[in-house]
């Protein structure tokens, strides 16, 4: 368990592949400590008119991680966004929607990033 | 883990493709079982005037359990689209009753004491009259 920021713990890890990178190669980044929350309400009311760009997981990490969006502005349209695998490269997939900062500059300073679920590998618990 | 309610009924689970009589492909689920009509109409109502009634009934939910963390219940949430041909339907409280489409899948309090399912329900069939609504 690490800690994210100067108030949570992780409670997972992930794995994080560029958008031209996949599994089973190794990711771009490996073995990054998140804590992963379900927010599938909150996507779903936020996006009511584009249900495809709604996000279904908040993921909290350290503020140096290199992960990347392929947001553009305006009209949504995700370029060459990276993805996150849960808790490793053989888990469940997730996009990344959205990166924001928090806590610039603070001691309570990681990154938050909106996350849309893909197919997992059913059964599993990694959602 | 435990759920952090008490539980207040059961569910049976089916896979698509599997339907009672037959049997469940998860039976007797401890769930604690509530409905959520508002808040799944509300945050649906932009796509049922884009997509018509058909994608709205897609996405909407009507009821909302709580499972157990480690229950084999699935959604059919492909990323940003909704496939229901791969999505169980759970029976509550059995084979008997009412029948529910999963729309959504989520953990909550992941690695926490109560650590669960999230279980995000439309509400297809009731056999009236009825209380398990």
């Amino acid at each position: 368990m690490a800690t994210i920021g100067s108030t949570l713990n992780s409670n997972t890890t992930c794995d994080i592949y560029r958008s031209t990178n996949a599994p089973p190669a190794n990711p771009d980044v490996a073995g990054v400590p998140i804590y992963l929350a379900p927010d599938y309400v909150g996507g779903a009311e936020h996006n009511e008119s584009n249900q495809g760009n709604a996000w279904t997981h908040i993921a909290s990490l350290a503020a140096t991680t290199d992960i990347r969006d392929g947001y553009q502005g305006g009209p949504f349209l995700l370029v060459n966004p990276d993805n996150v695998y849960v808790p490793d490269k053989n888990g469940t997939k997730f996009k990344v929607i959205l990166v924001v900062r928090k806590g610039r500059n603070t001691a309570n300073d990681f990154k938050k990033v909106y996350l849309q679920r893909q197919t997992p590998t059913w059964p599993t618990q990694n959602i | 883990m435990a759920l952090p309610f008490a539980s207040n009924t059961t569910c049976d689970i089916y896979r698509h493709g599997n339907a009672p009589p037959a049997n469940p492909d998860v039976a007797g689920v401890k769930i604690y079982f509530k409905e959520e009509y508002t808040k799944g109409s509300e945050a649906n109502e932009g796509a049922a005037s884009s997509g018509g009634t058909a994608l709205q009934s897609q996405w909407k939910w009507t009821h909302i359990a709580f499972m157990p963390q480690g229950t084999d219940v699935r959604d059919g949430y492909t990323g940003g689209n909704i496939s229901q041909a791969n999505a169980d339907f759970v029976w509550v409280p059995n084979k008997n009753q009412s029948k529910y489409l999963v729309i959504f899948v989520e953990r909550v309090n992941r690695g926490q004491a109560t650590d669960y399912l999230r279980v995000y329900l439309q509400r297809v069939i009731v056999p009236w009259p009825s209380n398990e609504v």
